[in-house]
């Protein structure tokens, strides 16, 4: 992807010395260095710092001249935020402490709580927005029932897709298909997108005849 | 330069299409090694999809660790997520195998019932007879993938009528096809036989009532029957359906189909099969022998193999239907 003008033009600026300019860069990168080490599995009480160190080379690596333009800035940058966070490993595993979680083992993690609303002030480890657990459990209860039992099958439970086929006799690929379209439909509903869904549910369809029959 | 300090707005919307698709994958830990590095850097490039991705990764941690989330789920709904109920949006509800196979059964009898009713003279129709087979094979294959897929189609919409556009489909594709060969197939008797024997046409339209019996009894009911059930259980009625199959006496099938036991079609299949073997003996100790009476003899021993495939096939598929049905209402029923 093309690096924006404006980014350019930012770039430009902190190779010519300006502090602004070097300022700016960090109220606009220093979150998503954060963020980038928060996926591979920094502490979240150590990402900021993490995310400065990224900020504090970027700049350094800039007024050098080492950034020549020759791939995107968003690609030359995550290079140095992935070196920082190996730096930042070797750091730990020298002084013997923690080993990476891969984000998505996080489900593993003794940390699953029975109710993440009422645990979680007292759990360090989560940073739980409340309105966004709320969104989340509207979001599934707007999604159709099969696809909210695939997506927490997996990701809530643990189950992996080979066991959920086995459990199933439906095959991987039929898994893996439903699972995708479970993880889309979560995330257009999450972002408010109203998802037009080709039939009404069978139960609205239904007419009053048969749903009288039932009872 | 009084902005110099703020974070750049930029366009809200994003610039690289195909990476905002991946987000979906690398929120939820799917995405390769090679995709992850890709969104990565756009994710420092593109304002809109930083803010998705934030949201949307915060919103994966809450579904992996709120375990009160289970609650939203009842056991009938993981019954209904992997049972046959959920595969009615697959093509032709999860049963696209046995709608192509026994269609292809079913347009096979036409086409070597066509060149059979010419066997006898095949060195003078040979050039004409195997194209026309052709297209009678395609053309009824075609028909009748249609007529199930308009089942398929208007049942999963609610339609109580399915069977009835499908058998339409069904009766008017051979009778355009009868007519068809109507102008084609000889006015004059071509197989022949030691007692009376009919013209090609009134043949030909005595073979094809046989193919349309049989699919009125094996295909179409059966393969509506389930298509409307599977209906039924993602509407949840688990319990209806399940005395439907048990023989209660009060339960009802399903609005528009017919509940056909297993055990009444294989009879009918057995006594079917008895009958066709007592009417082809018949049919072959009547031949004249001719150059050609090897070649009609194999011809018509093919479309009876092939008639009764058909039949098997039907039976197979529906026992196979049934039983994962049980297994379903069962699975709900036994949780609830």
């Amino acid at each position: 992807m093309p690096t924006h003008p404006d980014d350019l033009a930012l770039v430009e600026r902190i190779v010519g010395g300006d502090e602004e300019a070097a300022e700016a860069f960090g109220q606009q990168y220093q979150k998503r260095f954060a963020y980038l080490a928060r996926r591979a599995g920094v502490p979240w009480q150590d990402c900021e710092d993490v995310g400065q160190e990224v900020w504090l080379a970027a700049i350094g690596q800039m007024r050098r001249e080492k950034f020549r333009g020759e791939s995107g800035l968003g690609t030359w940058l995550d290079g140095i935020a992935q070196r920082k966070i190996a730096d930042y490993w070797r750091s730990r595993a020298r002084a013997g402490r923690f080993a990476p979680i891969a984000l998505q083992d996080q489900s593993d993690d003794a940390s699953a709580s029975e109710d993440i609303l009422e645990t979680a002030p007292h759990n360090l480890r989560s940073e739980v927005d409340y309105h966004l657990v709320l969104q989340v459990r509207e979001t599934l209860k707007r999604m159709p029932p099969p696809e909210r039992a695939l997506l927490l099958l997996k990701l809530l439970e643990g189950y992996t897709i080979e066991e959920i086929s086995r459990a199933t006799g439906l095959t991987v690929n039929q898994v893996g298909g439903r699972l995708f379209r479970a993880e889309e439909r979560f995330r257009r509903l999450l972002r408010g997108e109203t998802i037009s869904r080709r039939r009404a549910s069978p139960s609205r369809r239904l007419k009053k005849g048969d749903q009288a029959s039932e009872q | 330069m009084s902005n110099d300090n703020q974070p750049l707005a930029r366009s809200r919307q994003c610039a690289a299409p195909e990476l905002s698709r991946l987000l979906t994958s690398f929120c939820f830990g799917r995405a390769s090694e090679s995709e992850q590095a890709r969104v990565r850097a756009h994710l420092l490039e593109c304002d809109v999809c930083w803010e998705e991705a934030q949201k949307l990764e915060s919103a994966t941690q809450v579904l992996r660790t709120d375990r009160s989330l289970m609650k939203s789920l009842t056991p009938r709904d993981i019954a209904t997520a992997f049972g046959i109920s959920s595969k009615l949006e697959l093509p032709f509800g999860g049963h696209l195998l046995h709608a192509l196979a026994a269609c292809g059964l079913y347009a096979a009898l036409y086409a070597v019932a066509l060149v059979a009713e010419v066997a006898y003279q095949f060195d003078r129709y040979s050039h004409s007879a195997i194209p026309a087979a052709v297209v009678a094979f395609f053309w009824i294959w075609g028909t009748s993938v249609a007529g199930l897929a308009a089942d398929w189609k208007l049942t999963e919409r609610g339609s109580a009528r399915g069977w009835l556009c499908s058998a339409a489909i069904f009766l008017i594709s051979a009778l355009i096809l009868f007519a068809g060969v109507s102008f084609y197939l000889p006015k004059t008797p071509v197989t022949e036989l030691t007692m009376q024997a009919m013209t090609a046409p009134a043949a030909y339209l005595k073979t094809i009532t046989y193919f349309l019996v049989l699919k009125a009894i094996f295909l179409l009911p059966t393969f509506h029957f389930a298509l409307a059930v599977q209906r039924e259980l993602q509407a949840g009625r688990h319990r209806m359906i399940l005395s439907l199959l048990a023989g209660d006496r009060l339960s009802v099938a399903p609005r528009g189909s017919l509940y056909i036991r297993i055990w009444f079609l294989i009879g009918l299949l057995v006594v079917m099969a008895g009958a066709a073997l007592f009417l082809h003996f018949n049919l072959v100790s009547h031949l004249r022998q001719a150059p050609y009476m090897n070649l009609f003899t194999n011809l018509i021993q093919t479309r009876l193999m092939l008639y009764f495939a058909l039949g098997v096939e039907c039976v197979a598929w529906y026992a196979r239907a049934l039983n994962e049905i049980k297994r379903e209402c069962l699975v709900s029923e036994s949780t609830t």
